[in-house]
């Protein structure tokens, strides 16, 4: 029976820790705030200790780094010097350079490094993905993504969200950097420009938008937690070219290319999971991880370094 | 064999992302929630599900005051506003408010209860009158808990809890209803062997086996075996407008229906279509 360690149970654990179970895995849980120990071993019914210390990590075949973002870089170094293979939650880290000094030890220690950019599994973003692929190389583009939600306003309390960081731009901003990286598998991107600013938060941003171009290809990212007329998260993703426009919202993709049009709906795609809890992706992501680590296959999350260096640019320029 | 109409329109769920937030936009003032309520009460609709938010409630109350006789089923914890208030309060901000609201003795006879006994009834009926306190006892027709609590019982295998809230709508006199995206593992489980025939469960059925899962075939199989249960089919429209209703056709298993529109016209028609296939 595979044993995984789930470090930090906050909300994020309600999402994964019941697909774990449901795997049939031996889940145990690290957790230094009260409230959500007694919630984890008496909803749960699985070990919960304080401390990473409380526990001999060796055994683990997994640890799920689910805590918040600052903390990342110190647990995983932890866990990888202890041979233990390591799904962390977005970020990686909050720094481009701790984020390649993980990806170093996980190559050095032979075990893998995941990390929890769930949107990759989303069904609308696999097919997209197909859609580009299907289309073939075009000669220049341009490609925007917005994602707006409504999580912090005037009556959010201050937290690991919102502390300098991390912000709109480490929580919604990787996901989008990331998106552009696994849909296009663009690379080599720079920084053209870059703005912000804070709406409610008075140490992190709550809205930016930024340009990366490749030298051929404009990549435009937007993000904004603190939009009122958002119910929630929303994510759009526009391509245009000459000859093609494709866009999504995560519900339906339309294309129109060389004069044909057509839209695909998301009931169209196929979204059959053994347990669903909050959409496809999660089953997908933690059945990728799982699998992965069954077949014997090293995994090194690289996108997962570059989307932080890409944070800390566009956190530079503004 | 009922229709009930649903509420998906006024809070903007699971729509395309821009229409979402359009609906959502469009439904912010209660009078168009009172238009499209009325819209379906004409059609001949009286059953009405809503999930319990800050923009429901107000709504449906309003909406019983001219029209006493309808019945309603509230739906919790409806997950946006839960995490919302999870971001913005904290888990012990929101679990005191929440305790607040439920009355502080309260809340702690039921967790004494839990934790001495290991039943949930005396905490699920505390946690249901947190949530449906302001509806009056001759509407509530039943009581349902949303598909992401329910997955998430189901995927951490409390079935106590499941049970302790069937257990809590017995004493109230209401019916359970469970809302979930595996209905095959609940149904399975919570229906087996002549047990809890008189809880209802609502899922996706439609033409396209759109997260029907594990997948279409085995729910339409596990649903033949408890043909003569209370099942509600959902999101029936996601495989198309005009497969849905020959899609339910001669499906003696499916015991209602549920739907939501924001359209007069597609209000009538669909319950004319529907009725005319006898529910």
């Amino acid at each position: 029976m595979t044993k995984i360690l789930v470090v930090g149970g906050g909300r994020i654990s309600l999402s994964h820790i019941p697909h774990l179970i449901a795997s049939g895995a031996e889940v145990s849980v690290v957790e230094p705030g009260f409230v959500n120990r007694v919630i984890c071993k008496h909803f749960f019914g699985i070990e919960v200790r304080k401390k990473l210390k409380n526990y001999n990590i060796s055994i683990f075949d997994l640890a799920l780094v689910l805590t918040p973002p600052d903390s990342h870089f110190d647990i995983c170094k932890e866990l990888v010097r202890a041979n233990v293979n390591c799904f962390v939650e977005k970020p990686l880290s909050t720094s481009a350079s701790d984020s390649l000094e993980l990806l170093r030890l996980a190559r050095e220690a032979n075990v893998s490094l995941f990390s929890g950019y769930v949107y990759r599994y989303h069904p609308m973003i696999l097919k997209l993905k197909d859609i580009v692929k299907e289309i073939g190389p075009l000669d220049e583009f341009e490609v925007s993504f917005q994602m707006l939600s409504n999580v912090v306003n005037k009556d959010t309390s201050s937290s690991w969200r919102t502390k300098d960081g991390m912000g709109v731009l480490g929580d919604l901003g990787s996901h989008l950097f990331d998106l552009a990286l696994y849909i296009f598998n663009c690379s080599d991107l720079e920084l053209i420009s870059a703005s912000g600013c804070q709406i409610f938060s008075s140490n992190a941003l709550d809205k930016f938008s930024a340009i990366f171009s490749d030298g051929k290809t404009s990549y435009k990212f937007e993000a904004n937690w603190s939009c009122e007329s958002a119910r929630k998260a929303s994510l759009i993703i526009e391509l245009k070219s000459p000859s093609c426009t494709i866009k999504t919202d995560m519900q339906s993709i339309s294309i129109q290319n060389n004069g044909s049009e057509r839209e695909i709906n998301i009931s169209e795609c196929f979204t059959d999971v053994e347990y669903y809890l909050r959409g496809e992706e999660f089953q997908s992501q933690l059945q990728f991880v799982l699998e992965t680590l069954n077949k014997n296959e090293g995994f090194i999350d690289i996108n997962a370094a570059v989307v932080d260096d890409m944070v800390s640019k566009v956190r530079g320029f503004v | 064999m009922t229709i009930f109409f649903g509420d998906n329109q006024f809070l903007g769920v699971n729509h395309s992302g821009g229409r979402s937030n359009e609906y959502f936009a469009a439904y912010a003032d209660k009078n168009k929630v009172l238009r499209t309520l009325n819209d379906a009460l004409d059609s001949g609709i009286s059953d009405f599900s809503f999930t319990v938010s800050d923009r429901t409630v107000g709504a449906y109350l309003e909406f019983i005051k001219t029209n006493p006789e309808v019945n309603l089923h509230p739906c919790f914890p409806y997950a946006q506003f839960v995490n919302n208030k999870l971001t913005q309060k904290g888990t012990l901000g929101y679990s005191l408010e929440l305790a607040k609201k439920a009355g502080f003795l309260s809340i702690l006879k039921s967790l004494n209860h839990y934790f001495l006994f290991k039943e949930s009834t005396e905490l699920m009926k505390v946690i249901t009158t947190v949530f449906t306190s302001e509806i009056p006892s001759k509407n509530l027709k039943s009581l349902s808990l949303l598909n992401v609590f329910v997955d998430l019982l189901i995927g951490a295998g409390r079935w106590d809890i499941l049970i302790g809230f069937i257990q809590a709508c017995r004493e109230l006199e209401v019916e359970a209803n469970f809302y979930t995206m595996n209905p095959t593992r609940l149904m399975e489980t919570l229906w087996a062997n002549g047990r809890n025939a008189d809880v209802r469960i609502t899922f996706n059925f439609n033409q396209k086996g759109f997260r029907m899962n594990p997948n279409q075939d085995i729910v339409m199989e596990t649903c033949k075996r408890f043909e003569g249960h209370k099942i509600t089919a959902m999101s029936l429209f996601s495989g198309g407008d005009n497969q849905a209703f020959k899609f339910v056709e001669n499906k003696s298993y499916i015991e209602s229906v549920l739907f939501g529109s924001s359209s007069k016209s597609r209000i009538i028609n669909n319950v004319n279509k529907f009725r005319a296939l006898g529910f």
